[in-house]
């Protein structure tokens, strides 16, 4: 499991926690102080990250753009913080 | 939580008027918001030691230490229409009432977005918001007299949180009412001053009612949610 924090240009605490398969998602939890409207989107994006390629996740992300209200981080803060948890596997 | 929860669903429904709570907890307690991780932001041992019971929210931002001597709590449910649909747009109205209470006791606040209020550059209050259909419900917490020692103790900041604010502890970012106006305030003293703020900045009269019967009923059904594992380790 890999952890990256970030803090947002709104002032926001962004954590993701991500288990990577090779290049593949195996799970992640997408926490932290922000705001999303509704809620449950958030862990729909969890589930829907969940077995897919690295590759694919800023199409995932870009997919729940019109179905969520982000407020104190962006779907592009997400997408960051994903690929940073990649580099960071792929270092390890 | 489970009262600020009914307030949302019976306003949803058209069921009761546009509300405003003003509540203290007791005992003194943590509430962690919708998306945090428990572990990440509240002492468990702590908490546990001291009988300080953890509840997660329905609504984002951050964990908050609600002291039962030093704390209120305001939530208020408003219809979702006007300048209220705009999600930014409302925290500012709703915390306006908050910045017109703090200057009513003689304190110069500024909203500070997404969701914060200051003065003298520290955070004396933070609020949070969820929706539903046709309804919004904003809760959150001014600071009168808390220990900020238990404060201190019982919630965890990420490192970077406070380094983003150039602090190193959670005392060098927050204030109090008490430590503003120099003197000690209880939590009941400032109540009268957050009515007349929410009232001027929303243009509305109060009316003051005890909680109804459906309300409570709904409430109790929620509390085992808010009583249940399930809900508050689910992050």
């Amino acid at each position: 499991m890999v952890r990256v924090v970030k803090r947002s240009k709104a002032g926001k605490t962004l954590v993701v926690d991500v288990e990577f398969v090779g290049d593949r998602i195996a799970g992640i939890v997408i926490s932290g102080d922000f705001f999303a409207y509704p809620e449950e989107v958030v862990e729909k994006l969890e589930e829907e990250l969940r077995d897919k390629r690295v590759s694919e996740v800023g199409d995932v992300l870009k997919r729940h753009e019109g179905r969520v209200v982000l407020v104190g981080v962006t779907m592009n803060d997400i997408v960051e913080a994903i690929m940073d948890a990649y580099r960071v596997f792929q270092g390890s | 939580m489970g009262f600020d929860e009914a307030l949302l669903v019976l306003r949803d429904r058209g069921e009761i008027p546009p509300t405003l709570r003003l509540y203290m907890w007791n005992p003194s307690s943590v509430t962690i918001g919708y998306f945090q991780r428990i572990r990440d932001v509240v002492n468990l041992e702590y908490a546990e030691e001291h009988g300080i019971p953890v509840v997660r929210r329905i609504t984002g931002g951050g964990a908050v230490y609600h002291d039962a001597y030093g704390e209120v709590t305001y939530s208020i449910v408003l219809d979702v229409k006007g300048v209220l649909t705009d999600v930014q747009e409302s925290y500012r109205l709703i915390c306006s009432g908050l910045v017109k209470a703090l200057e009513l006791m003689g304190l110069k606040a500024e909203f500070v977005p997404v969701n914060d209020i200051v003065v003298s550059g520290k955070k004396i209050s933070g609020s949070a918001q969820t929706r539903r259909r046709n309804t919004l419900l904003q809760h959150g917490t001014l600071l009168v007299s808390t220990d900020l020692n238990v404060m201190e103790k019982v919630l965890r900041v990420p490192r970077q949180k406070l380094e983003s604010h150039g602090v190193v502890r959670i005392r060098d970012r927050v204030t109090t009412v008490s430590i503003e106006k120099n003197k000690h305030m209880s939590p009941e003293e400032v109540i009268p001053y957050l009515i007349e703020g929410f009232r001027k900045a929303l243009g509305v009269r109060f009316v003051e009612e005890k909680p109804s019967l459906e309300e409570v009923e709904l409430a109790r059904r929620l509390e085992e949610k808010y009583r249940s594992r399930e809900w508050n380790f689910k992050r």
